[in-house]
C-alpha cells in the first residue's frame, strides 16, 4: 500500500457489495407505496370530484354574469345579485339596488325640471325606501332625504307617502304588509332622524320618522301626525335587527 | 447504469411509474444495504432501507436532479434514517463500520486477505467518528467527494482532507498491527 489512492481502491474493492436483489417483500412494499402515493394524486376521490364540479358550476353561474357586469357596466341580474349578497359578497341587496336606482331617477328628474317626473320618481323612491330594512334605509337616508327635500322644493309638495319605519325589517305601515302608503295631497311632510350618527350597527341605533298628513276630508286644519321610533337594540347593524318599533298617531284639528 | 438512463428513470419515477421505481431500487439496493449494515448492523439494515424507500416515494415531488443523481438523494435519506435510529436507540457502535470490510469481500479474498481485513477492521474502529462516516460513504456509495460533502454538510475540500487523514490513520494502524 504505497499511496492513499491505492489504499482507497483496495478498500473500495473490499467494501464493494455483491450484486444482490432486494427481498421480494421489500419490492412488494415499494410497489404498494408507489401505488398509494400516485393513485391518490392521479384520481381524486369521488367527493373531491363532486366538490370540484360543484364549485365550477357555482363559479360559472355567479362568475359569468358578474364578469359580464364588470365588462359591460350593466346592472347585475336580480337572482345573481341576491345569490352574491346571500353568500356574503360585498354586493348590495336587490332592494338596495332598486332604491339606488330610484335615487338616480329622481336625481335625473330633478335635473330635467319636469315636475311630474319628479313627483313620480320621488314617490317611487319612497316606495323603494319602504322596502328596505332599517340598516339599509339608515345608510341611504342622507342622500335620499336630500333628494326628497329637493323634490318637495321643486314641486312645492310632497310627492307621495311617508317613509314608514319597520321594526322587523320586512313590512311597512306597522301592519306587516308591503303595500305603500297611498299618495296623499300636497301638504304631507316627512322627516326622518337617525341617532348614533347615522351609521349602521351602532349600539342603541334609533331612527325616528315623523309624518304629517292632512286628513282625508281635506279640511285644511285637520291633520294626522304619525311618529314612528325604531330601536335597533342589538346593535347588529344592517340586517333589520330585532328592535322594537313604537308608532304614535296623533290627530289634530284647528 | 448510465447517468442518462438513471435520469430518465428518475423522471418516470416522479410520474409514478412503478417499473422505474423498481429498476432504480434494484440498481442502488446493494449499496444502500451495505451502507445501512455499516451504520446500524445487518439485523436492522433492511428496515433502514425499506424506510428510506418509503420516504423517497412520499417525497419524490421534492427531488431535483443534481450532480449526484438519484442515488445521492437516496443516500441522503438513508443517512438521516440511520441517524434517527441512532438517536432513538442511543447507541453507536463504531465497530459496525468495520463490517463493510468483511461482509462483502469474496470468500476467497477474505481468506487470502484475512490478516489485512482483520487489521483494517480494527483500524476502522479507531478512526474519528466523522472521518469514519466520510470514508464509509465514499467507499460504499461510490459518490464523488462533492456529493458526500453535500450529504454530511461539509465542503468538498474538508471531505478530501478527512478522507486522507482516515487513510493515513488506517495505514499507520495496519502497519502497527503487522
Amino acid at each position: 500500500m504505497t499511496s492513499d489512492e491505492e489504499l482507497f481502491e483496495e478498500l473500495r474493492r473490499l467494501a464493494r457489495p455483491p450484486a444482490i436483489d432486494p427481498p421480494q417483500e421489500s419490492l412488494d412494499a415499494l410497489h404498494r407505496a408507489v401505488t398509494r402515493q400516485f393513485a391518490g394524486a392521479a384520481r381524486p376521490r369521488w367527493w373531491q370530484q363532486k366538490i370540484a364540479v360543484g364549485g365550477a358550476v357555482f363559479g360559472l353561474i355567479l362568475g359569468a354574469p358578474a364578469a359580464a357586469f364588470a365588462i359591460s357596466g350593466s346592472p347585475l341580474p336580480d337572482p345573481v345579485r341576491s345569490a352574491l349578497h346571500d353568500v356574503g359578497l360585498p354586493v348590495d341587496s336587490v332592494d338596495v339596488a332598486d332604491a339606488r336606482s330610484a335615487e338616480s331617477h329622481l336625481e335625473k328628474a330633478l335635473r330635467s325640471g319636469d315636475t311630474a317626473a319628479v313627483s313620480r320618481a320621488a314617490a317611487h323612491l319612497q316606495e323603494c325606501l319602504a322596502e328596505l330594512d332599517r340598516g339599509d334605509r339608515n345608510r341611504m337616508a342622507p342622500r335620499a332625504d336630500a333628494l326628497l327635500q329637493d323634490a318637495t322644493s321643486n314641486t312645492g309638495s310632497s310627492p307621495g307617502g311617508p317613509i314608514v319605519s319597520r321594526g322587523d325589517g320586512s313590512s311597512n305601515s306597522g301592519s306587516g304588509d308591503r303595500s305603500t302608503v297611498p299618495s296623499l295631497p300636497a301638504t304631507t311632510t316627512t322627516t326622518t332622524a337617525t341617532h348614533d350618527g347615522g351609521t349602521q350597527g351602532g349600539d342603541g341605533d334609533q331612527s325616528t320618522t315623523t309624518t304629517t298628513t292632512p286628513s282625508a276630508s281635506g279640511s285644511p286644519g285637520d291633520q294626522t301626525t304619525t311618529t314612528t321610533v325604531a330601536h335597533d337594540g342589538d346593535g347588529g347593524g344592517g340586517s333589520g335587527g330585532d328592535g322594537a318599533t313604537t308608532t304614535t298617531t296623533t290627530k289634530s284639528s284647528d | 447504469m448510465e447517468i442518462e438512463e438513471q435520469r430518465e428513470l428518475a423522471d418516470a419515477a416522479k410520474k409514478g411509474d412503478p417499473d422505474a421505481w423498481e429498476r432504480l431500487y434494484r440498481y442502488v439496493y446493494p449499496r444502500l444495504r451495505a451502507y445501512a449494515v455499516a451504520r446500524v448492523g445487518a439485523s436492522t439494515a433492511e428496515d433502514m432501507v425499506n424506510e428510506t424507500m418509503a420516504r423517497a416515494v412520499a417525497g419524490i415531488g421534492k427531488f431535483r436532479w443534481s450532480g449526484g443523481g438519484f442515488d445521492a438523494w437516496l443516500f441522503g435519506i438513508l443517512r438521516h434514517v440511520c441517524l434517527e435510529h441512532h438517536r432513538k436507540s442511543r447507541s453507536v457502535d463504531p465497530s459496525r463500520f468495520t463490517e463493510i470490510c468483511i461482509n462483502y469481500a469474496e470468500p476467497g479474498e477474505a481468506l487470502e486477505l484475512e490478516a489485512d481485513v482483520e487489521a483494517i477492521r480494527r483500524a476502522f474502529a479507531n478512526l474519528e467518528e466523522s472521518d469514519r462516516e466520510i470514508l464509509a460513504l465514499r467507499l460504499i456509495s461510490g459518490l464523488p467527494s462533492e456529493e458526500v460533502a453535500r450529504l454530511v454538510g461539509k465542503s468538498a475540500g474538508a471531505v478530501r482532507t478527512a478522507q486522507s487523514r482516515a487513510l493515513a490513520s488506517l495505514r499507520a494502524l495496519v502497519r502497527l498491527e503487522q
